[in-house]
C-alpha cells in the first residue's frame, strides 16, 4: 500500500512539474531539499537544545542560575559546579555502578533472548503461553511489582548489591530483548539451519555457528537498546540500592537534591558527565552495528 | 552404504496430502531416481529421509533400523536441497568445509584431508576459482554446483539429491549427469536422486519410480519405465514429446481411431490374442510414441490417416512434426532430412509393432 501511494504521489508530483501548476510550487517547498535540510536542522535543534542549556547552565555562576533562566550566561563562566559535582557527590562511583550494571544485565539479557526467542520461535517451547507471558510481564507497569521484586531480592540477600539490580535489570528487559530479536530471527530461511542439522550439528551448534552469525546486527540493536534502559533506569535502583557502593547514576543525579536545596549547576554537570559513558558505549556499539548491517545480506 | 526403506509413508500439510501410502527400497550402492513433476512430492520425501519433516504414519528404515523420529544430525545421511541453503555468512570454500567441521567428523579427519576433499570436489565441480567468493556473490548455477558439492565431501550411508543440477546450463548439465554416475558408482554409495527431467531419470537410474501427486505410480528400470509404463500416467509423463494417445473403438483384427475423422488401425495378431484374453471387454486406448509413428505421401495406401502439417521444430538431427487432423493433433518424431513442408498435407503411418494398450476407465495398461 505504502508503495503504491508513493508511486500516486510521484506521478502527481511529475504532472505538477509539467504544468507548473501550483501543486508544483507547493512541492518544492515542502518536499524540495532545502526543505528537508531546514526540517532536520530544526528536529536536531530541539533534542539538542536541552543538552546545550544543560551544558550552559553548568558552566554558569551558581547565583546566576537562581536569578537568570537565560539560555547563555551573562556573567563569567566557570568550573565551580563541575569542581564541586565530583567534589560533593561520588559521581564516578555512580557512573561506574551504572555502567557495570548496564553492561552485564546486557549480556545476560542476550545470552538468555537469543536462545529463548529461537526456540519459542522453531520449536514451539511454550506453545502460545510462554511469548505471551513474556509480552504480559513488560505491558504491566514495574511499580506494580515493586514490592514483591524488593522482597524477593532481599531474599536471596542481593539488596543493595550491583548484582541484585543486574538480575533485576536482566528480568526487565527481557520481554523487549525477546520481542526484538524474534523478527531477525523469523527473516532467516528455516533451510539454513535444517542444512547445518544435516551436515552434523546438534539444534545448539547450529544456533551458535549458523542462526547467531546471521543475526548478529539484530542482537547488537538490541544489546544497544537494553543498554540505554538499563542505563536510564530509576524505578528499581531506587528501591533496590540505598548507598553509594551500589547506587546508580540515575539515583546518583538526585543526590543534589539535598540539605542546602536545588544545587542547579552541579546536577547539570553531573547529568552531563552522565550521559557521556553511554553516548560513547553506544557509538562503540553502533560502529559495529554499522558494519554488521552491510555484510549481513541474508538470502540463500 | 546402507539400504533405504519407506514404509507406507503418509505427510499431510493441512488439507493437503504430499505423500500418500509411499512405499519403496533403495538398495544399497544404488542410485534411485524419483521421477515426477513440480509439486508431485519429491522435496517432502528427500525431507521425510533426511529428517527435517516427520511422516503422519509410515517409518523410514536405514539398513533394517527405524530412523523415523532420529534427529537429522545423528542420520548420516547428506542432502543437497533444491533451494541451494548455502550459508550466507561463509564463502565457498567455508561452505564445503562445514560438513567436514562437525563436531563429529573433525575428530575423525585431519584438517589436511579434510581440505583435500574439499579441494578436490571443488575441481570436480568446476568451483576452483570461486572458493573465496561469499554465495551473494555468485550466478544461480554456481550456488547449486556449491550446494551438491557440500553434499560430496561426505562420505555418507546415503546421498539425497534434491533436483541437483537443474539450474546448470544445458552443456555442464550433460557432463555432470555423467560425472555424478561415474562418482556414485565408483564411492558406491546408496543415492536418492529427484528430478522432474525424465532424461536424467533415464540415462541415470538404476531404478526409477513415477511419482504424482504423492502417490507412486511405477518403480522399475529406466527400460521397464518406458517400455512397460504400468498406466497412461506414466506412459504419458515419460517420453519426449509425450505418447499419442487414441481412444479406439477395438473390433478384432483392427480398431476404430474415434475422432472426427475416424480411420481403422490393423492389429497385430499377438496383440490381437492377448486382448481377447485380458481386455474384458473395457473401453480401449492404443498409445503410440511419435518415434513409432512415419509419415507418408498422403496418396500412400499405407498411411492409416492424413493431416496438415501444423508444427515443426527441428532438433538438430531429429525433428518433431506435428499433424493436425481436423481437432486432434498428432506428433511425430522423424529425422531432419526427410522434413515434410509447412501447411502441406501428409499420410501418417503408425508402427503396429510397438502399440501401447491401456484399459480406458481404469487407466491402467493390457499386455
Amino acid at each position: 500500500m505504502e508503495d503504491v501511494k508513493g508511486i500516486e504521489h510521484f506521478e502527481s508530483a511529475v504532472h505538477a512539474f509539467e504544468q507548473k501548476t501550483p501543486a508544483f510550487y507547493l512541492n518544492r517547498i515542502f518536499f524540495g531539499r532545502p526543505a528537508r535540510i531546514i526540517l532536520l536542522l530544526l528536529f536536531i535543534l530541539a533534542i539538542l537544545l536541552p543538552i546545550f542549556y544543560i551544558a550552559m547552565t553548568s558552566l554558569k555562576e551558581p547565583i546566576e542560575i537562581r536569578t537568570s533562566g537565560a539560555l547563555l550566561p551573562r556573567g563569567q563562566i566557570t568550573t565551580i559546579n563541575w569542581v564541586k559535582a565530583f567534589a560533593n557527590v561520588p559521581l564516578v562511583r555512580y557512573l561506574f555502578n551504572s555502567t557495570v550494571v548496564a553492561v552485564i544485565s546486557t549480556i545476560l539479557v542476550l545470552l538468555v533472548a537469543v536462545p529463548t526467542t529461537y526456540s519459542i520461535i522453531r520449536f514451539k517451547t511454550g506453545g502460545w503461553f510462554l511469548p505471551a507471558w513474556i509480552l504480559g510481564t513488560y505491558v504491566m507497569p514495574p511499580i506494580v511489582v515493586s514490592i514483591p521484586i524488593f522482597a524477593m531480592v532481599k531474599m536471596v540477600n542481593l539488596q543493595n548489591t550491583l548484582a541484585g539490580l543486574i538480575l533485576v535489570h536482566m528480568m526487565a528487559n527481557m520481554p523487549i530483548a525477546v520481542w526484538l530479536i524474534d523478527s531477525y530471527i523469523r527473516s532467516i530461511p528455516r533451510e539454513l539451519e535444517q542444512a547445518a542439522w544435516i551436515d552434523g550439528y546438534s539444534k545448539w551448534e547450529t544456533l551458535l555457528r549458523v542462526v547467531v552469525p546471521l543475526i548478529r546486527p539484530g542482537i547488537l540493536a538490541t544489546g544497544v537498546i537494553t543498554l540505554i534502559l538499563s542505563w536510564n533506569e530509576f524505578l528499581f535502583a531506587l528501591i533496590l540500592t540505598y548507598g553509594v557502593k551500589s547506587n546508580t547514576f540515575p539515583i546518583g543525579i538526585s543526590r543534589y537534591i539535598g540539605e542546602h536545596g536545588l544545587q542547579f549547576g552541579e546536577m547539570s554537570a553531573a547529568a552531563l558527565a552522565g550521559i557521556v559513558p553511554i553516548y560513547i558505549l553506544v557509538f562503540l556499539f553502533s560502529r559495529n552495528l554499522v558494519e554488521g548491517l552491510t555484510r549481513g545480506g541474508v538470502k540463500g | 552404504m546402507a539400504q533405504v526403506e519407506l514404509r507406507t509413508i503418509t505427510k499431510k500439510f493441512g488439507k493437503v496430502t504430499a505423500l500418500d501410502q509411499v512405499s519403496f527400497t533403495v538398495n544399497d550402492g544404488e542410485l534411485f531416481v524419483l521421477l515426477g513433476a513440480s509439486g508431485a512430492g519429491k522435496s517432502t520425501t528427500i525431507a521425510i529421509i533426511s529428517g527435517i519433516e516427520t511422516p503422519d504414519s509410515g517409518g523410514v528404515f536405514l539398513d533394517g533400523q527405524d530412523i523415523t523420529k532420529t534427529f537429522p544430525q545423528n542420520r548420516d545421511i547428506a542432502t543437497a536441497f533444491e533451494s541451494y541453503a548455502l550459508y550466507p555468512h561463509f564463502t565457498v570454500f567455508q561452505n564445503l568445509m562445514f560438513p567436514l567441521e562437525s563436531p563429529e567428523r573433525k575428530k575423525q579427519m585431519p584438517r589436511q584431508e579434510r581440505e583435500n576433499r574439499v579441494k578436490e570436489v571443488a575441481e570436480m565441480l568446476g568451483l576452483g576459482e570461486l572458493l573465496h567468493r561469499y554465495p551473494r556473490e555468485l550466478s544461480g548455477g554456481q550456488k547449486q554446483r556449491v550446494a551438491l558439492g557440500r553434499t560430496l565431501v561426505r562420505r555418507p550411508k546415503a546421498y539425497m539429491l534434491d533436483e541437483p543440477i537443474s539450474h546448470l546450463d544445458a552443456k555442464l548439465r550433460h557432463r555432470m549427469r555423467s560425472e555424478l554416475k561415474k562418482i556414485q558408482t565408483e564411492l558406491g554409495i546408496t543415492t536418492l536422486y529427484a528430478t522432474p527431467d525424465q532424461l536424467e531419470a533415464l540415462s541415470m537410474g538404476d531404478t526409477v519410480a513415477v511419482l504424482n501427486k504423492g502417490v507412486i505410480e511405477q518403480i522399475g528400470t529406466p527400460d521397464e519405465i518406458y517400455y512397460n509404463p504400468v498406466n497412461l500416467y506414466v506412459a504419458s509423463f515419460v517420453g519426449d514429446p509425450p505418447m499419442n494417445l487414441f481412444t479406439v473403438d477395438y473390433q478384432g483384427d483392427h480398431a476404430v481411431v474415434e475422432c472426427d475423422t475416424p480411420y481403422a488401425v490393423p492389429i497385430r495378431p499377438e496383440d490381437q490374442k492377448m486382448l481377447a484374453e485380458k481386455m474384458g471387454g473395457c473401453q480401449l486406448k492404443i498409445g503410440v510414441r511419435p518415434v513409432d509413428i512415419r509419415l507418408t505421401a498422403p496418396e500412400d495406401p499405407k498411411a492409416h490417416t492424413r493431416g496438415e502439417v501444423v508444427l515443426l521444430d527441428t532438433l538438430g538431427q531429429t525433428s518433431i512434426v506435428t499433424v493436425r487432423l481436423k481437432s486432434e493433433e498428432i506428433k511425430a518424431k522423424i529425422s531432419s532430412d526427410f522434413l515434410p513442408k509447412l501447411h502441406s498435407t501428409i499420410g501418417l503411418q503408425m508402427d503396429n509393432q510397438r502399440f501401447y494398450y491401456f484399459d480406458a476407465a481404469t487407466t491402467r495398461s493390457i499386455c
